[in-house]
């Protein structure tokens, strides 16, 4: 927590833990530990900086033309681009975030211990004398730009000491696939994945809406047709009409049969019992050959029968 | 760094996106299902609505053998009706042809669920009938 005293009051201005800051360069040694937090301050020689002015108002309309402030000066790479406006001029940086991200890999570096990545030359830009941080190099400020430059350029240097050192400046923020789907690309994946989600949901919606509505037509449907609650009870009643429907069908049927008999004289039907359904018809002075050809279409019809002789005649048993 | 890795939010809406077409998928099965139940149930209700009135419709069939009975050729023969509470039983002692005739194609072309039926020669030019219809 940090306290400032103003005018006999105390004033708590922002809770901060004390932070390790890392200067991060190439041509640094040094180990780190592993999840303990701590800022980088990254080396001039990690990003690309120019001071400009620009007839423009806004720093929006600024970071719109960096990409074509540095396209005649940078490499091949994947860049990302910041910039910020100090009294009337503007800072204008570009770096790579994959450069950046490899060297804190290759440093030991976990990214998510990082809680902040500074701009060299924004965090030291106070410097007034060279600050060696290696054994080889130094940093320094030319025309407001912080370099780093050979170490023996200069008699003498001072060490590069970041211990009391507390990072002001807004972090940037590293892209750490940037180079493999570029910022619009991803955007533009999540954006039609959102929308698909939203027309799955919707389409969800209208299929629920749907079968809602289509299970309030079928209570509908047993209401008006006074059906049982269940379909299991009525599927049985409706076999049962079912049933009754087949044995009348098939009891007419057979009387027809019958009657379409040509008798001769002498002949005739004496009697035609019907019940637990089983027909009985009795022939007078018929012979069972005779009524092979009704028989024969009763079999074809599937029923089955029986035929017996009886006194001056014969008698035809079908089963319904 | 505490910033939210796009990865994993891409991760999230691929979870999102196949839990949408996991529930999609699960809302066209019941959709289907009751698609299912409604057609079957319009065509039981349909199929039951039309035997139960013809088969189980007690007014409608005791109208229509009241109607048989009330034939002049029929009152003539004698022709008596039973009723009971499930069915009615018909009975003639002697009825002459015109008359058999007349009642027998009544009944065997009208939709009538008879459970018992006898028609038994008595001469040449006569019948006893004696039948019985449920509903």
């Amino acid at each position: 927590m940090i306290l400032k005293r103003k005018k006999g009051q105390i004033l708590f201005t922002k809770f901060k833990r004390n932070l390790q800051t890392v200067f991060l360069d190439p041509d640094i040694e040094g180990e780190f530990t592993k999840g303990k937090p701590l800022n980088i301050i990254l080396s001039p020689s990690l990003y690309w900086v120019k001071k400009i002015s620009l007839p423009v108002k806004y720093l929006r309309e600024v970071k719109k033309l960096l990409p074509s402030i540095f396209e005649d000066v940078l490499p091949e790479g994947h860049y990302s681009y910041t910039a910020y406006k100090e009294d009337d001029e503007y800072f204008v940086f570009a770096y790579e975030d994959k450069k950046i991200l490899d060297l804190l890999e290759k440093k030991g570096i976990l990214f998510a211990d990082v809680k902040g990545i500074y701009f060299a030359q924004a965090e030291l830009s106070d410097i007034d004398e060279p600050l060696a941080f290696s054994d080889a190099k130094v940093l320094f400020k030319r025309d407001d730009i912080v370099i780093v430059t050979p170490k023996v350029w200069f008699s003498e240097t001072q060490p590069l000491s970041l211990e009391e050192h507390h990072c002001h400046s807004k972090p940037l923020s590293l892209q750490q696939y940037g180079h493999i789907v570029d910022k619009g690309s991803l955007y533009k994946m999540g954006a039609m994945l959102v929308v698909l989600i939203v027309i799955l949901f919707i389409e969800t919606l209208i299929t629920k809406q749907k079968a809602n509505q289509i299970e309030e037509q079928t209570g509908k449907i047993f209401t008006k047709y006074h059906l049982q609650r269940t379909m299991m009870q009525n599927r049985a009643i409706l076999e049962k009409y079912q049933s009754i429907y087949k044995k009348q069908v098939a009891l007419r049927e057979s009387i027809v049969a019958f009657l379409k008999m040509n008798l001769k004289k002498g002949q005739s039907i004496t009697l035609v019992d019907f019940k637990n359904n089983v027909l009985n018809v009795t022939f007078k002075g018929v012979q069972e050959t005779q009524l092979r050809y009704v028989l024969q279409s009763l079999k074809k019809k599937g029923f089955t029968y029986k035929s017996t002789p009886v006194k001056d005649g014969v008698s035809v048993e079908v089963m319904l | 760094m505490n910033k939210l890795n796009p990865l994993h939010i891409g991760a999230l809406l691929i979870v999102l996106l196949i839990f949408s077409f996991f529930k999609l998928d699960e809302a066209k099965k019941q959709l289907h299902s009751v698609q299912t139940a409604y057609k079957e149930s319009e065509h039981l209700a349909l199929e039951l609505s039309a035997l139960k009135d013809t088969y189980g419709d007690k007014k409608r069939i005791q109208n229509a053998l009241k109607k048989i009975l009330r034939l002049r050729s029929l009152q003539a023969a004698n022709v008596e009706a039973t009723w009971k509470k499930k069915s009615v039983i018909i009975t003639a002692k002697s009825l002459d042809l015109k008359a058999l005739n007349t009642l027998m194609g009544k009944i065997l072309n009208g939709n009538f669920n008879i459970v018992k039926l006898k028609i038994k020669k008595i001469d040449d030019l006569k019948a006893g009938v004696e039948m019985e219809i449920q509903w």
